[in-house]
């Protein structure tokens, strides 16, 4: 079991250097405007996994904070930010995500630039409490 | 070390208060184009000050009170979504990459830019961990 945790923090922290490399990247090789990102269409499968894992194990690490009776703050402040983070950042992609897959034109670009440069801070913290945690 | 700590953290905090000045505005000279280049320093400069701070914080035995976890912890993950985000922006400027434009009263404008958050983000960021390096530089 460690080395499937080990395993998916790490896949968790891939994705979000991925996608932090490649939203900075698209700018150097994407024309812009309505051109398909053939990239980002793939890498958006990869983001989906990675924020139910996410949310997978930040529900897992709060369920147990709030059951242990912890009384340490900082944990408590640590478990809630990461598990509200990854919520609320996976809100916004499913929402954003489910229209581009509709093609339903609803798609916001502001709201993609959030998830972009959010999803790769909640990925690394999500998979860095995963590593030290060792266990789902 | 305590003065090159001091010329780092002087350096930030002039380009924090240039970028608030323009940002405001709007002088003409320098022009966005010269100052991205300043920014960008100073947002290597910053990050590094949090990736210090955030190292030193995970090294202390024993837990730390809440108020410098929080000093710490919110100031890094703050740093690392700037350098992404003015990252993003920079490159897409330089490469005139255009994500959503509009046509407003017969004029093309772009929309989707996060400049104004960044620069807000900059000001703030940067300007604090300036300060923060200039007295850390000062006890040494």
């Amino acid at each position: 079991m460690p080395v499937v945790t080990r395993l998916l923090s790490l896949y968790l922290m891939l994705v979000g250097l991925a996608v932090a490399v490649h939203f900075i990247a698209v700018a150097w090789y994407h024309p812009g405007g309505d051109e398909p990102y053939p990239i980002w269409e793939v890498l958006d499968w990869f983001m989906a996994a990675a924020i139910l894992i996410a949310l997978a194990g930040a529900f897992v690490h709060k369920r147990r904070h709030d059951a242990g009776g912890d009384t340490s703050v900082l944990e408590h402040i640590s478990v809630n930010s990461v598990f509200y983070a990854t919520l609320g950042v996976g809100i916004l992609f499913f929402w954003n995500w489910s229209h581009l897959l509709r093609g339903t034109g609803g798609a916001d670009w502001l709201i993609w630039n959030f998830v972009d440069v959010a999803l790769p801070l909640v990925l690394v913290a999500a998979g860095r409490r995963l590593w030290r945690a060792q266990e789902i | 070390m305590a003065i090159l700590l001091k010329l780092l953290s002087a350096y930030t905090v002039l380009v924090a208060l240039l970028v608030a000045v323009k940002f405001f505005s709007d002088i003409e000279q320098p022009e966005w184009s010269v100052i991205n280049w300043l920014m960008a320093a100073g947002v290597v400069i910053t990050l590094g000050g949090a990736v210090y701070c955030k190292r030193a914080l995970e090294a202390d035995d024993g837990e730390p009170d809440v108020r410098r976890f929080l000093d710490v912890n919110v100031p890094f993950y703050a740093a690392l979504a700037l350098l992404i985000a003015f990252a993003f922006q920079w490159s897409a400027t330089l490469n005139d990459h255009v994500q959503l434009t509009v046509m407003a009263d017969g004029e093309e404008m772009t929309i989707g830019s996060m400049w104004a958050y960044i620069d807000t983000l900059y000001i703030v960021l940067t300007g604090m961990m300036g300060v923060r390096i200039w007295n850390a530089a000062g006890k040494m």
